[in-house]
């Protein structure tokens, strides 16, 4: 069967790589020098060098584009990927300000020859939990995510949904303009 | 009027014990057969890791707009404050537990659908779960069943039943005050209020009708506090159409039992 642990020992699996980034953002959350109100521009700027190698942003940015991204210049698709992952950054590194020791925990992992997913676990309450999955592909040995689901809702196909719905009407510059300006109001 | 519910309580009560018996020594392979059908999608890679597309029929959509705007404005105006005030005059610990008992007061609702969909396992929980809640956790306060012996609470309604015998969505709907929805999930909810105890118990009774209402609407309120307010300022902060993310958000939460990879090679 295809869907097993990956039998390359060298290779981490993509839960590791999961847990491994979470644990190095939460110890940035929870280091007391990084505390308070004061310093959330700080606290948030070592977040994101903690946990931003985890991501690949061009497969993100293509994904959330669809069928799109192949009608743009190289220009554009990194013009788009840039104002795009810097919108979905200052969405959820500000979610991190209220930070009050929630736990992560791992779940399962599914590897499938070069694609993965991740299942955590976060506790908001010790009776209430989210499921958080995370969407991986390996490029060059390493895994990297694209998407995140919580609670069954791609966080990719949301944007694709609502970009493709708005390119039926606009045009792309019409799009960045909207970005730019999300990016501006963050 | 009273006895006759009384009477009735008892009866539904006897057989709720019997049944759950049954229930409780229901042999594992009632449940799905998950193996057989986890090697069967396992061989289509991309069944389980593709995104695909959430495909949604729109015709209402300049109405469905319409009431969207009003429906935010509803929630920002109206049910923000309430549950502000609703969240400064009840303690968390008691809106937990009237949020448990307004979760146990549904658990027919997920039984019965559960076993319609032939999900036997799925209903067997909800049974155990009513068993232990409504006793040891007095009357739903209380979620022993759950914190004590893992039975998590397992969703569903008509909606997802009729979804389960191939019953396409119909039209994506926004209803006012409500929510997105779609013709099946409208036609879904009726059915559900027949699986409501408050329905059984006489809803023909003023008095009680009264009692319904005024439960549902804190239900309403409570359920918002804990899950819809996050999530609804969540999707529509981020958005750049707040209307297609709250749509496709919806369905795609609507659909996640039958799109969970995790489920499928379980």
């Amino acid at each position: 069967m295809a869907v097993a642990n990956t039998p390359n020992a060298w290779a981490q699996n993509p839960g590791d790589t999961i847990i491994t980034t979470i644990d190095r953002g939460i110890a940035v959350l929870k280091d007391p020098q990084l505390k308070g109100l004061d310093k959330s521009v700080e606290r948030r700027d070592k977040l994101w060098d903690a946990v931003k190698e985890l991501f690949d942003f061009k497969e993100t940015a293509k994904r959330a584009l669809g069928p799109h991204w192949n009608n743009l210049s190289e220009a554009q698709q990194s013009e788009f990927t840039g104002v795009f992952v810097s919108v979905l950054k200052n969405i959820y590194l500000s979610k991190s300000d209220t930070y009050a020791g929630e736990k992560i925990v791992f779940v399962r992992e599914i590897v499938d020859g070069e694609r993965g997913k991740v299942r955590t676990n976060l506790y908001i309450s010790d009776e209430k939990k989210v499921v958080v999955d995370f969407s991986m592909q390996r490029t060059a040995g390493t895994w990297k995510t694209y998407d995140l689901q919580i609670e069954g809702v791609s966080i990719i196909s949301n944007y694709r949904s609502q970009f493709n719905s708005f390119l039926s009407k606009n045009s792309f510059e019409k799009l960045m303009e909207d970005l730019i300006e999300k990016q501006k109001s963050l | 009027m009273k006895n006759k519910n009384l009477s009735k309580l008892i009866c539904l009560w006897a057989g709720i014990f019997g049944l759950s018996f049954c229930a409780l020594s229901l042999p594992n392979a009632w449940g799905q057969s998950s193996g057989e059908r986890a090697s069967e999608l396992a061989l289509d890679d991309d069944a389980i890791l593709d995104e695909d597309f959430v495909e949604v029929y729109d015709p209402l959509e300049g109405f469905n707009r319409g009431v969207f705007k009003f429906n935010d404005w509803v929630y920002r105006k109206i049910f923000n404050p309430l549950e502000d005030g609703y969240d400064f005059l009840v303690p968390n610990e008691i809106q937990k537990r009237i949020n448990n008992v307004a979760r146990l007061a549904a658990t027919p609702k997920r039984m019965f659908n559960h076993l319609f969909q032939l999900k036997f396992k799925a209903s067997a929980t909800e049974f155990s779960r009513l068993l232990i809640n409504a006793s040891v956790g007095i009357a739903g306060f209380f979620d022993p069943a759950e914190y004590f012996l893992k039975l998590e609470e397992q969703d569903t309604d008509f909606d997802r039943t009729m979804a389960r015998y191939g019953v396409g969505k119909g039209a994506y709907l926004m209803v006012p005050i409500i929510g997105p929805s779609t013709v099946r999930g409208v036609l879904g909810s009726g059915v559900d209020y027949f699986l409501s105890p408050f329905t059984w118990f006489g809803i023909y009774d003023v008095e009680e009708e009264i009692a319904f209402r005024s439960f549902n609407a804190t239900k309403r309120v409570n359920s918002y506090s804990y899950r819809i307010r996050n999530m609804y300022e969540r999707i529509t902060e981020a958005a750049i159409d707040p209307y297609i993310a709250v749509q496709d958000a919806y369905i795609q939460h609507l659909e996640k039992d039958i799109r969970d990879p995790f489920e499928m090679v379980q």
